[in-house]
Formats: C-alpha cells, sequence, structure tokens
C-alpha cells in the first residue's frame, strides 16, 4: 500500500535517531527542571528517552510537529493539547505508531503502562498541557443506547465495532474502552472524529454510553466460535459455508451407502 | 450390480423394468447401528423437549435437537440400505401427448359461430378486473406535494433528539449534531445534520447567509442518493460520508458531491439566530430533499 | 407391516381405490444425480422455513407502534421500543426456544435463495431450461424472485436499525420508477417514508402473500416435473431422449429424500448453536434519520447492492422526467439480468437451430455460447456482490474506499468480458482438439451437445 510507513529497522537505526536526540537535549526546554513536575529526575531523563524514541521523529523534539519521515504528510504539533488527548492517543496505543501512523484499525501498545503512565505526566508537566483527564460517573445501559445510536452508530458502528470514514479513513472499534476513554474522545474529537461538548453529550450520557458498550461487550457469543452479532457480509460468508456442507451431504446422501459386513461372515466366505 | 437386462429392443409396453439389482448390504453390524443411531436420536428428543422446557441453556435443547436429527437421518439411510436392493430401472419417455388413448366421447362444442357473443361476455369479464383493480390506488394516498415540502417552516427551532432547543455554542469547534424541527422529531424528510466547519472556509455554492458564526451549516441528512442518512462527519476534511454506499460531501462547498453515487448536494437548510439565541430555520429547504423521484 | 397398517390401508384402499395408482407412483423411475436433489433442499428449507416460521408468528408484532419492553435484557428494559423489534427482543430473551427458532429460521432462509440459485446454476450449465421445459425453467425463475421478496421482507420484519435502512433503500428506489415511482412507493408503502403501514404490509407479504404464491407456483413447478420427467445426463448404450433411468421412488429415492430432510434440520440446528443468524438485538430498533456504519443488506441482494455503490454519479433531468443513477443500477440492471436469463434458452435454441424436445443434459463446454453466456453473467453478478463488501474489503486490507470502488466499476466490466472470451475460446479449441464442429447442429438437432458416440 502506497504511503505505508514504518519506523526505521533494526535496534542499531533506532537507538541511534535515539541517542542523535538526546544529545540535542540539554538545549531544549525539556530538560529544564520545572518547578510543576512531581517526577523525579531519574523518571524526567526516561521519558525524556521515550519521548526522544518514540515521538520525536515526527512531533519534533520540543512537540512543535514536523514532516513525518517518508511521507509528505505533517504530524501535528503536540505543545498545546488537551491532556485528554494525549491521554487518549497514548493509552489506546493509537500512538505511537506501530506502523502507518494514519491507520487507525489497530491499536498496538508498543509503550507498557508504566512508560504510557511516565510519559503522559512528563509532558503534561514540561509542556504545561491544559485541561484535566474527564471522570464521567457510572452510567446506565439502556439510557446510552439511544445517546451512542444518535450521536456515535453512524461512525462506529451499531455496536462499535468501528468501519470506514472514507478517504483512507477509519473509525476504530471502541466497545472494549472504558468511561475515561470514552469521554476524552468525545471531547476532544481526536484525528477525523468530531468533537462533542457538554451541551450535546452530558458527562452523565458518557457513562451511560460507557456502560451501553460494556453491556455489549459483556454479550455471551455462540458455542465453539463465540461469535455475537454478524455484519452482513460475514453472515454472507457463513451461508456459504453452510451450503458447502449441505452440498458435500448431497454427494454422501446421493452416493451409495457404504457396506458394513458382518467380520465372521467375511472370514467363512 | 447384477445386470439384469440391458436396452430394451423395439417394443414396450409403457412399464418401468429393471435393469440392474444390488442386494441389500444387510448385516449385524450395520443393525447394530440402525438401533444405537435411533436410540441417540429419541433420546435427543426427549432431551430436547425436557431441556426446553426447563429452560436450559440455547447449546444444550440446540444441540440435543441437532444431534437427534442427524442421528436419525443416518439410522433411516442404514435401514434403507440394509433392508432393500438398489435397484436401477428404466421406463420409456412418452412423447407427450401421443400415449393418451383417445376419449370415446368428444368434447361438447358450441353449435353455429357467434364470436361477438363470447367476445362480450370474456370484454365485460376484463372490464369488470379492470374495476376491481382500482382498490389497489386506495392503498396509497396521492403523493400531492409531500415529497417535496418538509416539516421545516420559518422561526421553528432546530432541537435535539430529547426535545431540547439548541444555541450555537452547543456544537463544538469541529462538532456534529443530529437535529429535527420543533415537535418533529423522527420526522424522517426534516432530518437535518449541523457541521462546524473551520471559520471562513465554507465557499459558494454554500448560501453563506446561513452559515451561523461563519462556521455552522446545517444540510439535509437525508442521502440523495438512496435516501441513507447522511451522518458520518469527517472532520479533518469537512466531509460527510454515507455509511450505505459512500457518497462523500463537501460541507464547505454546498455539500456537493465528491465521491459515490450520489449526483446532488445535500440541500441546505436556511438557518438563523433567534432573540433569545436559539439555532432556527428562516425557511424550508430550496431544494428537493432526499431521492431523485418523477 | 403390522395387522392394523395393513387394515388401514386395505380400508383405504377399499374407499379410494388406491393400490394401483399408488403402485404406478412407487414404482415411478426418477432419474439420479446428486445435483438433482439441490431442488429438494430448497423445499426442505421452505418446509424448515413454515415449521418455525409459525412458532416465531405466534410472539411477532407486525406494528411499529412504541411499546414499552419489560422482560429480562438489560439492554432494553424499561425502554420504549418499536411493536416488532420489541417481540423480537421478547423472542431472543424471554421465551425459551425462540431464539434457537429465529436462528433456524434465518439460517434456512439462507439456504433456501442459495440452494435455488445452485439449482438455477445446475439447470442452465446443463441445458435443462431446453423444450420442452421452458415453462418450467420460467416458472423457476419467478420463484427465485419470490424467494428474494420472502428473504428480504423477512429481513424487514425484526424492524431493527438495518432492516429499517434496507426498507430505506428499498423505498427510494420504488420512487426512482420515472413518473410513476412516487405513486407506486405509496401504494406499498402507504405514505411517505416511514409509515406505521409498512411493518404490517410486509408482514402480510411474509407469512401470507408470498408463502401461499410461492406455494402454488411449487406445486406448478413439481407437476410439470411429474408430467415431463425429469431430464437426464447421458449414459453410454441408452438412449436418453427415449428412456427415463434411473431409481424407482420407492425405496432409494423415498430414503434419500427421508434422510435429505432430517440431515437438513440437523445441520441447521447445529448450524444455529455455532452461528449467531438472527441475532439482531443488539443493532437497536430503527429510528428515523439514523443509521449504523454497518449497512448492508443479506447477500443474495449484494449484487443489485454492489451496483448501487460502484454506479457513477448520474441522474438526468430530462423534461417531465427524472432518470436516477438509483433507477438505473437498482431496477433496470436487474430487471435485464432477470430477462436475459428468461431469453436464453430461445437464444441458444435460435443460435444452434435446435429441433424438437430435450431430455438428456450437456456439457456445457460442448455448447460455446453456453459456457461463456452462464461465465459472463454470473461473474457479473459475483463481481457486483464483491462490490457490495467495498467497506469492509478496506476495513480489511487497508485501502481506501474510493480506490476499491473504482478498482470494481473497472473490474464489473472488464472481468466478466475477459472470462467470457477465455472460456468461449477454450470450449471451443476443446471441441474442435475432439473433431466436433463448433457450433453447428451437423451432428442432427437431437445430438448437439450430446456425448460423441
Amino acid at each position: 500500500m502506497a504511503g505505508q510507513w514504518r519506523w526505521p529497522r533494526g535496534g542499531l537505526a533506532r537507538w541511534a535517531l535515539a541517542l542523535g536526540l538526546i544529545a540535542v537535549l540539554p538545549a531544549s526546554r525539556l530538560i529544564v527542571p520545572a518547578a510543576a513536575t512531581e517526577l523525579e529526575t531519574a523518571q524526567r531523563r526516561e521519558a525524556a528517552l521515550l519521548y526522544s524514541v518514540h515521538c520525536a521523529q515526527c512531533h519534533g523534539a520540543f512537540g512543535q510537529g514536523a514532516q513525518v519521515p517518508g511521507t509528505t504528510r505533517r504530524a501535528p504539533s503536540i505543545d498545546q493539547v488537551p491532556v485528554a488527548l494525549l491521554d487518549l492517543v497514548l493509552q489506546t496505543g493509537r500512538m505511537p505508531p506501530a506502523g502507518d501512523p494514519w491507520d487507525s484499525r489497530r491499536r498496538t501498545h508498543v509503550l507498557d503502562q508504566s512508560e504510557r503512565d511516565l510519559l503522559i505526566a512528563y509532558l503534561r508537566a514540561e509542556f504545561d498541557l491544559p485541561g484535566e483527564i474527564p471522570e464521567p460517573p457510572e452510567g446506565n445501559a439502556a439510557a446510552g443506547r439511544l445517546v451512542f445510536e444518535v450521536n456515535c452508530a453512524a461512525c462506529h458502528g451499531s455496536v462499535g465495532g468501528g468501519g470506514v470514514a472514507g478517504g483512507g479513513a477509519f473509525t476504530p472499534r471502541i466497545n472494549a474502552y472504558d468511561a475515561v476513554t470514552l469521554a476524552e474522545a468525545i471531547r476532544t474529537g481526536p484525528f477525523e472524529m468530531p468533537s462533542f461538548a457538554a451541551g450535546q453529550i452530558s458527562d452523565q450520557q458518557i457513562g451511560d454510553v460507557a456502560a451501553f458498550l460494556r453491556q455489549i461487550e459483556e454479550e455471551q457469543g455462540t458455542l465453539v466460535l463465540g461469535l455475537v452479532e454478524l455484519n452482513p457480509v460475514f453472515a454472507s460468508a457463513f451461508a456459504g459455508l453452510l451450503t458447502l456442507v449441505v452440498v458435500l451431504s448431497l454427494l454422501w446422501i446421493a452416493g451409495r451407502p457404504a457396506d458394513f459386513p458382518d467380520r465372521e461372515t467375511t472370514e467363512e466366505e | 450390480m447384477t445386470p439384469v437386462g440391458g436396452q430394451p429392443a423395439g417394443h414396450d409396453d409403457g412399464r418401468p423394468r429393471v435393469i440392474a439389482e444390488r442386494p441389500p448390504a444387510g448385516s449385524q453390524v450395520n443393525d447394530a447401528l440402525i438401533i444405537g443411531a435411533s436410540a441417540v436420536a429419541g433420546l435427543g428428543g426427549v432431551v430436547f423437549g425436557v431441556a426446553l422446557l426447563a429452560g436450559a441453556p440455547l447449546a444444550i435443547y440446540g444441540g440435543a435437537l441437532a444431534i437427534s436429527l442427524l442421528a436419525l437421518a443416518g439410522a433411516v439411510r442404514r435401514y434403507f440400505a440394509g433392508r432393500f436392493p438398489d435397484v436401477e430401472a428404466i421406463e420409456p419417455r412418452a412423447e407427450l401427448g401421443d400415449a393418451e388413448p383417445a376419449e370415446a366421447i368428444a368434447v361438447v362444442e358450441a353449435v353455429g359461430r357467434r364470436p361477438l357473443l363470447a367476445r362480450m361476455l370474456l370484454g365485460a369479464a376484463a372490464l369488470i378486473g379492470l374495476g376491481l383493480a382500482a382498490p389497489v390506488a386506495v392503498l396509497g394516498p396521492s403523493p400531492g406535494q409531500a415529497l417535496r415540502r418538509t416539516a421545516w417552516r420559518r422561526g421553528m427551532r432546530l432541537v435535539t433528539t430529547d426535545g431540547q432547543p439548541i444555541r450555537p455554542d452547543d456544537v463544538a469547534s469541529g462538532g456534529v449534531a443530529s437535529v429535527w424541527p420543533e415537535g418533529e422529531i423522527f420526522t424522517e424528510t426534516a432530518a437535518v445534520i449541523l457541521v462546524r466547519v473551520t471559520p471562513g472556509s465554507a465557499q459558494p455554492p454554500t448560501v453563506l447567509e446561513w452559515v451561523v458564526d461563519d462556521s455552522l451549516i446545517a444540510y439535509s441528512k437525508v442521502c440523495t442518493h438512496a435516501g441513507c442518512p447522511v451522518a458520518l462527519f469527517r472532520e479533518e476534511d469537512s466531509a460527510l460520508f454515507c455509511p450505505c454506499h459512500q457518497s462523500t460531501f463537501d460541507t464547505t462547498r454546498g455539500a456537493a458531491p465528491t465521491f459515490g453515487p450520489a449526483a446532488r448536494a445535500l440541500p441546505q437548510l436556511p438557518m438563523g439566530v433567534d432573540a433569545d439565541g436559539f439555532l432556527i430555520a428562516l425557511d424550508d429547504f430550496r431544494a428537493q430533499v432526499g431521492p431523485a423521484f418523477g | 407391516m403390522t395387522p392394523l397398517f395393513a387394515l388401514l390401508l386395505s380400508t383405504l384402499d377399499e374407499r379410494l381405490r388406491l393400490r394401483q395408482p399408488a403402485r404406478k407412483t412407487l414404482n415411478k423411475v426418477f432419474p439420479h444425480h446428486w445435483s438433482f436433489l439441490l431442488g429438494e433442499v430448497a423445499l426442505f428449507s421452505l418446509v424448515m422455513l413454515v415449521l418455525t416460521g409459525i412458532f416465531l408468528t405466534m410472539f411477532y408484532r407486525p406494528s411499529t407502534d412504541l411499546v414499552v419492553y419489560t422482560g429480562s435484557s438489560a439492554l432494553y428494559h424499561g425502554q420504549s421500543l418499536p411493536a416488532a423489534f420489541e417481540s423480537i427482543v421478547r423472542l431472543t430473551y424471554d421465551v425459551n426456544g425462540g431464539l434457537l427458532f429465529r436462528r433456524i429460521h434465518r439460517g434456512a432462509a439462507h439456504l433456501f435463495i442459495a440452494s435455488i440459485i445452485l439449482h438455477l446454476l445446475r439447470v442452465v450449465l446443463t441445458g435443462a431450461f431446453r423444450r420442452p421445459r421452458e415453462l418450467n425453467y420460467h416458472l423457476g425463475l419467478v420463484l427465485l424472485l419470490l424467494a428474494f421478496a420472502l428473504g428480504f421482507t423477512g429481513y424487514s420484519l425484526p424492524f431493527d436499525s438495518l432492516a429499517g435502512t434496507g426498507i430505506r433503500v428499498a423505498y427510494s428506489e420504488l420512487l426512482s420508477f420515472p413518473l410513476v415511482g412516487d405513486r407506486l412507493a405509496f401504494w406499498i408503502f402507504g405514505g411517505p417514508f416511514p409509515t406505521g403501514d409498512v411493518i404490517p404490509r410486509f408482514f402480510v407479504f411474509h407469512v401470507l402473500l408470498l408463502p401461499a404464491i410461492i406455494g402454488l407456483l411449487i406445486a406448478g413447478h413439481l407437476g410439470i416435473v411429474a408430467r415431463q420427467r425429469h431430464t437426464q445426463f447421458p449414459r453410454f448404450g441408452i438412449d436418453g431422449h427415449r428412456w427415463v433411468y434411473g431409481k424407482p421412488l420407492w425405496p432409494w429415492q423415498f430414503a434419500e429424500s427421508t434422510t435429505l430432510v432430517l440431515w437438513l434440520g440437523g445441520v441447521l440446528a447445529a448450524s444455529a448453536l455455532l452461528v449467531p443468524w438472527a441475532d439482531v438485538t443488539l443493532l437497536g430498533p430503527y429510528r428515523p434519520g439514523i443509521v449504523g456504519n454497518n449497512a448492508q443488506p443479506d447477500w443474495y441482494l449484494f449484487w443489485v447492492e454492489g451496483a448501487l455503490r460502484i454506479f457513477p454519479p448520474l441522474e438526468w433531468d430530462l423534461p417531465g422526467v427524472t432518470i436516477a443513477g438509483t433507477f438505473v443500477a437498482g431496477v433496470l440492471l436487474p430487471g435485464i439480468v432477470v430477462a436475459g436469463l428468461a431469453a436464453y434458452p430461445f437464444i441458444e435454441r435460435k443460435v444452434y437451430d435446435l429441433r424438437g424436445d430435450w431430455h438428456v443434459l450437456s456439457n456445457p463446454l460442448e455448447i460455446p455460447l453456453r459456457a461463456g453466456a452462464a461465465m459472463g453473467f454470473f461473474s457479473f453478478l459475483l463481481v457486483l456482490s464483491a462490490a457490495a463488501t467495498n467497506d469492509i474489503l478496506s476495513l480489511m486490507t487497508g485501502i481506501p474506499v474510493e480506490t476499491i470502488t473504482v478498482i470494481f466499476r473497472v473490474a464489473a466490466l472488464a472481468v466478466p468480458t475477459a472470462l467470457t472470451v477465455a472460456v468461449v475460446a477454450y470450449s471451443r479449441r476443446r471441441l474442435r482438439a475432439r473433431g466436433l464442429e463448433v457450433g453447428s447442429s451437423e451432428a442432427g438437432p437431437r445430438r448437439a451437445g450430446d456425448p460423441a458416440p
């Protein structure tokens, strides 16, 4: 596929890049101790390293944004994004990307949980990012269904399975996400997604949507295959399989039945 | 297979005749299979009934039903294989028409020729048939202007699906909202999608007087292709995308179609703000909403 | 035979004189081949549909009026839902066996239509449509179209969000008829979409009108087969045009049919455990103006859906009449497809100057016109069907859906053309290699298509 972009292959190239960036860092304000941060120096060093390895290549050493290597597209500046957006893209594995940064179909966690937490705390402090991480209340699944239908289903599908958005964009599968993640996405509108203010979807309604998606996620699948609900396209594949089984049965049924002679009789003859 | 006879020559009496016969494959093993499979089938039937009544999980009674039917199918097959000879037969193909013996009495025919009378009868029957088709027209009202107008009227507030009127600020930057005319929620042809584009980016053929805050535009949500709700707003390039057939519309250019099978732009709703700061319609749509007809 | 059974038989025979006709029927010879059972699969699927359908009808409520669901599903408890959807939720969560029968019903529906299509394919490829069977061939085509209608109305009845979207598109298709579209749509829907009438009317179509017509036509279809006798594959040493050969109805045809109906029931029940055929409750009820990003019809309408998706954005505003792309892609094109299928028997007869009646099936590779036409025709429908999955293909491959759509626009024309040319060339070469004249009836009108002696 055209535009597919990968990180430099091999550990050596990657580490060379990281070390190069670290060499530049002492000059940057990233390394200047910020009074607001509660992180210890060692943690900050580790976080700065994570940033330089995983983020700086596209977003620049100072989060100012830059052209993505190997493409003509720009990565946005991230020095003023809301904390919620930063938390969203890092915690869901949308960033840093494992492959094409614009391909939102899969989520791969490049960083582990502690690295993500560290990086978020660090960037939040270093860039003095605005906003808070939202804390939506517990909700009601039945009420969340209508909110979801009206506001979310058109892009993410009736059960949150994701889909195409055209123009090479994809809407991710969202039914495994918790209320905090949903709230961050709804409020900040990451990437192609529109954002929704509290006047449109209240905090309570976000909690309701989360309860609805959790309810769907907990739905029991079928025996063995564990299928929950079929898109007509996948249903068509199973209809084909069913038809194939029946056609093979016809060969069997119209064929001559096997003989099961008694052993004794055979030997006597 | 023992051949009993080959191609019969010349004369045929119209009866099937056996050309090959194979003795049944009966054996004790076969009998045991039939007995075993029948027992499984019968037991499965009982389990199905009991489990269903007891409210057991679907997997149990459904599985019992499947197993019992499959086992019985196998048992039936083994029964016939073990008890009946396999016979191949042939039978002459009567040429249609020539095999029937002539009837003793001819069909009674009309005496003399008066074609007009028969035609009158048939003509009358045809006219009655035509008259009886009239109830079809009762099945639906006359379309009239029903498809050319929507529920939107001057001064009507835009409300959300909850019935709340909305102010421009309720739609976030880069936001989208599905709205209805006040009191007409879920009236399909009146569905409107409200999008917030980058301020100043809207250009003709967008009607700029109907754009609120230089960035908030209302379009009909009913696709001009096949009528699906066009509700996917791709914020990065301000495109509306129809999830049914992938028609794409540029909201900064009067929702003109840019890809897919739709040939007409989504009509723009004349929109303004009332004295209380709520969004209102200034009029009905000026263009026809939804798919083409007529 | 137990004495009681014998007594019953003789009692009946004394009154109805059944012994002679019964013996004649039981000895009737049926040509035997596995592919001749495809029609039987369709028939038995219909039996399953009727049996499960009767159960479902006891619970289904054909209405879109809002009612409050009070059953055990947490997703809907206390919610106000369209009555049709509410009854589906109730059937699924609150009626013992409801979900099983719904799934079997839906699975049998897939199998019903799939087996009719395979049956049609068998008839077309082997030339079973030839005189004197054109009438039955056309009856079969009508049955296929009615099966589509039965399937579509059944897909619509739960009134879930997918079903409602499908109904909306069908309504738009009706609207698109030039001049009469709005009237036509209003007659069927009872007014502008969505009316309260559409579900009650679809219910009547689905459980009464269409099954009754289908039942009558099947009786006619089978009656004609019994009258004309079945076609058969050529067999060395027997003149199949003069002799029917195969197996008598009793015992083997009977045994096979009994095995088949039981086996089908078992396979469908087993599939209902593994595949959630009819699970629509998570999709939610249909509400006007709301759609999920997962809208597709069932597979048998993919070819029409695909045509709608890849058709270029065209709409002709002529004086007094509008010709919409939806009409061309969604009405005209399917109409041409069906007309082409219906006309083919006459075309083949004309082109090869065939005379008389035909009872022996032929290999399509011996009739280049048929091989080419069938390949072109069915590959065209397959490409269109694949085009209906463009969004899922895009999601799976990462290729933008626009690119995929453009590829399908080209493929819909190029692939069938290329395959047709290839198959015609291959079958001609094959005939020449065997020393047979291509496309002529030199071997005598009865013999073209028969195996070489």
